[in-house]
């Protein structure tokens, strides 16, 4: 069993200890004990807000002065689709009214519709509308993976983007179960006068480039006691705004208690399987109410842009005032 | 005698004949559905409801009554293979609907007095296909010399007195219980008849008279509902309805409940967070309803302080290796 002798040059070591001891450069960079617990103490906070940051992000980019309605109780608000009474505006032949009011009510930029229609086959082979907003999920995936807490749920369970906080990163888009957002690739056309428009999450106008849009339940109308565009465009009041905290529904004719409307005509929500629990509800039906017939094939015509329908900024104020 | 025996023998085999024609004739008659009463006698009208549609008939079974006649038309469950069809049958028109017909509940009977004229759909109200092919039947108004222009005739209702009571505070959160009598001009009560009842509401920029509840009469005449306020208004306008079933006459009362307070919201929110598996553990938002469990309780409250002490100390043990590390290159040997 052999020796083995390790011999250390104890002499290059303290050269360059003196070099050191000399050297004010190198001397910067010697840290106390006191300042290594600083810092490991500012880290371990830094590490435990970070989790916190997107609720804390979400919760101040709903704070706004015109968060909410003005009533003593918070509202829930919920949308109701009357699939019995819509027919895609096919058997009056204009293009879905919904959607040409949403475009109007937004300056939604070409190419996006905030609300969609689409026809359906049905299990009888026939063909049914579905009408297809954003469905304020209570249990909302885009809000969970906002990275900058850009896209957050106000107190009222409407799902709101803040376009100054969006950085266009796209992660809500692949999220939403039900594809409902569309993304700004180019500088979308905005009305004039509307670059001076008072931005908010509620009204998002103007379009900014490189953010992401999306149908947000006419939160600035809702809250004033008004109908959605959609709803109120709606010529076979096939659309009930609800709030669930008061029970009671409306399509604009009939003021109806919200429980009972679902509970009686067997109303269903888009992919409930997936724990989202959408805050729109559909009732069966292929618009049968206003004579679509089964056999009727007819797509739905093409809804107009505000462009198409000469839309303004001053109508819309002049519309509002009357 | 012989002519005697003749004349016996003729009138007994007349008889026979007169037998022997009016036997079917009358066979004929008890197939068919009775016929309704004629003028303004009660015409009591059955119908089977079977696998192949009211009485057997798939191409839709016709009645036909006159304008003004009291009509009572009983619907009887009659079907061989299908034991556990149900079925609600509705008279579009008159608005009128049976209770629930199955094979426990194998009669219900619509009664009523035919005022409108023109024809009018009685159906299943049960949405199926089946149902909606077969389960058909129009019922024939016969117009009277009497009607009115649109068609209506003044037909004699029993008016009745409808009372609602009470008028109340509320304290929001709190129920009252209504109290509704309704009674014919004699004071007598109308049993089994239903009520039902409205809140004057506004919404979305609409205002009307939202349905929200019905209850029936008990043999006395009187209805009961308990009724927790809702709806934010402080005043708040019930009207208790009865649409006359077809043989009374439309009456209705409305009382005010003022609330005091605000009441709580109909909708409670399912919270958002995860479970720990058997543990009653939960992460996320507002914890769930249920009382939690002491170690639950624990975990929410102290839970993030735990979390941030573990979270710096592993911290503190990497900057102290990491310190440490540094220090290597500082260590002077031991001479």
């Amino acid at each position: 069993m052999g020796v083995v002798v390790i011999q250390v040059d104890y002499s290059a070591k303290d050269k360059i200890e003196e070099d050191m001891d000399q050297g004010d450069n190198l001397r910067k960079w010697q840290l106390s004990r006191r300042q290594v617990l600083k810092a490991v103490g500012a880290a371990g906070v830094a590490a435990l807000a970070a989790p916190l940051m997107p609720a804390f992000l979400a919760r101040s980019a709903g704070s706004g002065p015109e968060e909410g309605s003005k009533a003593t109780r918070l509202r829930q608000w919920v949308l109701v689709f009357d699939l019995r009474k819509c027919e895609g505006c096919i058997t009056k032949g204009t293009p879905p009214k919904c959607i040409e009011g949403c475009n109007a009510e937004h300056f939604v930029p070409e190419g996006q519709e905030w609300i969609r229609v689409f026809q359906v086959e049905g299990p009888a082979g026939h063909s049914y509308f579905l009408p297809r907003p954003c469905m304020q999920c209570e249990n909302p995936p885009c809000v969970k993976v906002c990275p900058v807490g850009a896209t957050y749920r106000n107190d009222e369970g409407i799902v709101l983007i803040n376009h100054e906080r969006c950085i266009g990163c796209r992660m809500c888009m692949a999220a939403c179960p039900y594809g409902v957002r569309s993304f700004n690739w180019d500088q979308p056309e905005n009305p004039p006068g509307a670059l001076f428009a008072n931005y908010s999450p509620q009204y998002p106008v103007p379009h900014r480039r490189g953010t992401v849009e999306k149908c947000m339940l006419c939160a600035h109308r809702v809250q004033d006691g008004k109908l959605p565009a959609c709803a109120e465009a709606c010529p076979m009041y096939a659309i009930y705004l609800g709030d669930l905290t008061e029970d009671i529904a409306t399509n604009g004719k009939d003021v109806v208690k919200l429980s009972q409307l679902l509970a009686d005509s067997s109303a269903f929500r888009l992919k409930e399987e997936l724990g989202t629990r959408p805050r729109v509800w559909y009732i069966p039906g292929h618009g049968q109410e206003y004579g679509h017939e089964v056999g009727d094939e007819r797509p739905p015509i093409k809804a107009r842009t505000w462009q198409e329908q000469g839309v303004t900024l001053e109508k819309k104020r002049e519309g509002a005032s009357k | 005698m012989n002519r005697l025996f003749r004349s016996i023998a003729r009138l007994g085999a007349l008889i026979a004949v007169l037998l022997i024609i009016a036997g079917p004739l009358h066979m004929a008659r008890a197939d068919s559905p009775p016929a309704p009463g004629t003028g303004h006698a009660p015409g009591h009208i059955k119908v089977e409801v079977t696998d192949l549609g009211f009485n057997g008939k798939t191409d839709g079974l016709v009645i036909e009554v006159e304008q003004g006649q009291m009509v009572e038309l009983t619907f009887t469950w009659a079907h061989q293979s299908y034991p556990r069809e149900e079925h609600i049958m509705v008279l579009q028109g008159y608005g009128l609907e049976t209770d629930r017909l199955n094979s426990s509940n194998r009669e219900a009977t619509l009664k009523f007095i035919a005022d409108k004229a023109g024809t009018f759909n009685f159906k299943c109200d049960v949405e199926c296909d089946v149902h909606d092919y077969l389960q058909q039947g129009y019922l024939k108004v016969k117009r009277s010399g009497s009607a009115a222009a649109d068609g209506s005739a003044k037909a004699t209702f029993t008016p009745t007195t409808l009372a609602l009571s009470p008028s109340a505070w509320v304290t929001g959160g709190e129920a009252v219980t209504l109290t509704a009598v309704l009674r014919d001009p004699g004071g007598v009560s109308v049993p089994k008849a239903e009520l039902s009842f409205y809140l004057e509401a506004e919404f979305g920029g609409s205002k009307g008279k939202m349905w929200f509840a019905k209850a029936r009469t008990d043999a006395n005449g009187v209805a009961f509902l308990e009724y927790r306020p809702i709806l934010e208004a402080p005043k708040q306008t019930i009207t208790a309805r009865f649409d006359g079933m077809g043989i009374y006459a439309e009456s209705e009362q409305a009382i005010e409940v003022q609330v005091i307070g605000v009441p709580p919201s109909a909708y409670d929110m399912e919270p958002t967070g995860l479970t720990g598996p058997s543990l009653g553990v939960w992460l996320g938002g507002t914890p769930p309803q249920p009382a939690l469990s002491a170690w639950s309780w624990a975990i929410s409250n102290w839970g993030p302080l735990a979390l941030a002490t573990m979270v710096l100390a592993m911290w503190g043990v990497f900057g102290f290796i990491l310190y440490q590390a540094f220090r290597i290159s500082r260590v002077r040997p031991r001479r």
